[in-house]
């Protein structure tokens, strides 16, 4: 436990505090970006999938990147973070691929179906998930911390490597922002408006597998918080996804770094790994949610 | 003999057969005359090997195999849905939370009875759930879902606590496995099996009752939903026990039901050959385990592989997951 004061005076000085601080900088500040990314990623989710039930651990996305990430660690010998996200990104996109196409084949886009669909392929994936890491001890001790999704690791160069990636994704949510608000008219009221649905779709679920990939990849899966972020945001009823956008990226970073600092401290010195927390509170929410859920569930 | 006379008997006869080359084959194979002697208590070479290791694992593999295919046909048909599965909606992940915390405060002997109340702790706050909910059985498989997740999330925060010396055996065991398979659990679980499996039997009927849907079936008089709440509960128990001893096998008991359906020809009641199927799926993949695959893999781990992609095709078939 260290004072204000302390804080400051050893940002200034040299003492031992120094490397305590060190430590914990670069871990709030991924907390304080990778908040925002997970929950601007669900958001998003939830907007083009017209579906309250969704984000990236419930469509399967987190699985895909489990899944390519395990691949590269067993067959290709990952060691570099580059290599991790390419490998999670593809891994994300070939998730939200394959639940799509599913919707596709059913031409059936409700929340229920879309949901299912997103559980089925993130256990199918899961399976040979656990059939790989079993293979060969030293992965399945590499892989058993990234799994669970912990910001203990994290130092400056990791944060650099997720900055850009962050910028690029950020950037394009709220440059698409009108697009979200005019699909949100419908898809046939935003065509003769003069957009192109599937193309601009396709492109607003790419933003979305990055932005929780790149979390994912670097942090291991934080589940749930985009799931959890944009129904809390949904009390202050802001209809701009503008706004919407900056509310709800305030507010996952504010809530991850909440959960980051109560799972350091609630069992010290033992520490909960934050992803563990988000999932188990998030799953509670995601309980109440279908719970609540009126409308069209089939 | 009809269709699906015909397929039974298929099935029937190639049970037997996995029985039988799973006694006779592996690291040393033996003749077939060689196992039945020593089974029947002449004293041979090999005694230690047919009566401590394979007929344990061939026993327990098949009444796990039997009781987790019921266990799954008769929930995906109460809960008119094939992901409906104990699997699947976290009941068993309750009891393999249990049985881990078990194991964790150095209780195992207790391992059963942790794992039986924590299937019946997550099946009551499920019930509790989504009792008289509208789109009830929908909602079910999703909350399940939600559940199954809460329950991985604590399992994972326990595995990250063991000692590094513990895991692979407890990851093994979660996986589902038959390496550890002892002759004295065997009568245990055999008394079980036969008499839960008993009562689902003579109450078979009641299933295609209730197959016509809660309205026509509550037309007809009956309480529908006193007569699921048995049924799921007798499955429970059954299943608790099950995977108390091996770990919770994946895919089985979501697997068997859809097989089997889309084997026969004609909708109706199929609990005993969805059975069969289950013993069947499970001895063969015990078998790829033991035999095909290098360093002794789990079974768990074949089933969940034979179970992705049936599930994927499931997804993309049209038939499929009836929503």
């Amino acid at each position: 436990m260290l004072s204000l004061q302390e804080i400051i005076r050893s940002l200034t000085t040299n003492n031992f505090n120094t490397t305590i601080i060190q430590i914990r900088i670069p871990r709030i500040l991924f907390a304080i970006i990778a908040g925002s990314s997970l929950s601007i990623s669900g958001y998003i989710m939830q907007k083009v999938t017209r579906n309250p039930i969704s984000d990236a651990s419930i469509l399967g996305i987190n699985a895909g990147a489990s899944l390519f990430v395990i691949i590269g660690l067993t067959f290709f010998h990952l060691s570099s973070k580059h290599m991790y996200i390419l490998f999670g990104l593809l891994g994300g996109i070939f998730a939200a691929i394959c639940v799509y196409l599913f919707a596709y084949i059913k031409k059936d886009y409700t929340p229920l179906t879309i949901t299912l669909a997103g559980m089925a392929v993130s256990i199918s994936f899961m399976a040979v998930v656990n059939t790989l890491m079993l293979s060969n001890n030293q992965v399945m001790e590499q892989f058993r911390f990234w799994q669970v999704g912990s910001l203990g690791g994290m130092n400056y160069t990791i944060l650099l490597l997720f900055i850009p990636y962050y910028i690029i994704g950020l950037f394009l949510s709220f440059s698409y922002a009108k697009k979200i608000d005019m699909l949100a008219l419908g898809d046939e009221y935003a065509n003769a408006l003069g957009i192109n649905v599937k193309i601009t779709k396709l492109i607003l679920i790419f933003i979305s597998v990055l932005l929780s990939v790149i979390v994912t990849a670097l942090a291991g899966p934080i589940g749930f918080m985009g799931l959890m972020v944009p129904h809390i945001v949904s009390i202050f009823k802001s209809q701009n996804a503008f706004k919407t956008i900056l509310l709800t990226g305030l507010t996952g970073s504010i809530l991850l770094v909440i959960f980051d600092t109560l799972a350091r401290v609630v069992l010290s010195p033992q520490e909960i790994e934050v992803g563990i927390f988000t999932s188990s509170i998030g799953a509670l929410i995601f309980i109440y949610v279908v719970k609540k859920y009126r409308g069209g569930l089939s | 003999m009809k269709r699906n006379q015909i397929i039974t008997m298929i099935i029937f006869i190639l049970l037997l057969l996995f029985i039988i080359i799973n006694l006779t084959i592996g690291d040393k194979n033996l003749s077939l005359s060689e196992v039945f002697n020593t089974l029947i208590g002449q004293s041979t070479s090999h005694q230690f090997i047919i009566k401590q290791l394979r007929f344990p694992r061939v026993m327990i593999g098949l009444i796990s195999g039997i009781s987790l295919g019921i266990g799954g046909y008769i929930f995906q048909k109460i809960f008119h849905n094939p992901l409906a599965s104990p699997d699947i909606i976290g009941i068993t992940s309750g009891g393999s939370l249990f049985t881990v915390i078990a194991i964790y405060i150095g209780l195992e002997s207790f391992q059963f009875i942790f794992s039986l109340i924590g299937s019946l702790f997550v099946s009551t706050i499920i019930y509790l759930l989504v009792y008289k909910e509208e789109k009830m059985y929908q909602k079910m498989i999703l909350i399940g879902i939600g559940i199954n997740t809460f329950v991985h999330a604590l399992l994972s925060f326990l595995l990250l606590k063991m000692a590094p010396y513990d895991m692979p055996l407890v990851l093994r065991w979660l996986s589902g496995s038959l390496n550890h398979a002892l002759l004295s659990q065997v009568p245990i679980l055999l008394m079980i099996a036969i008499f839960i499996i008993g009562i689902l039997i003579i109450k078979q009927k009641e299933l295609l009752l209730i197959e016509l849907g809660d309205e026509k079936a509550q037309t007809l008089g009956q309480n529908i939903y006193k007569e699921k709440i048995v049924f799921a509960l007798l499955v429970v128990i059954l299943l608790a026990f099950i995977s108390a001893s091996i770990g919770p096998i994946a895919s089985i008991a979501f697997l068997c039901g859809p097989i089997i359906q889309s084997l026969m020809r004609k909708n109706g009641n199929y609990l005993i050959q969805a059975g069969m199927m289950g013993g069947l799926i499970l001895l063969i993949s015990d078998f790829v385990a033991k035999n095909l695959l290098p360093n002794q893999y789990p079974v768990g781990i074949v089933t969940g592989l034979i179970g992705a992609p049936y599930l994927l095709y499931l997804l993309f078939s049209k038939r499929g997951i009836n929503t």
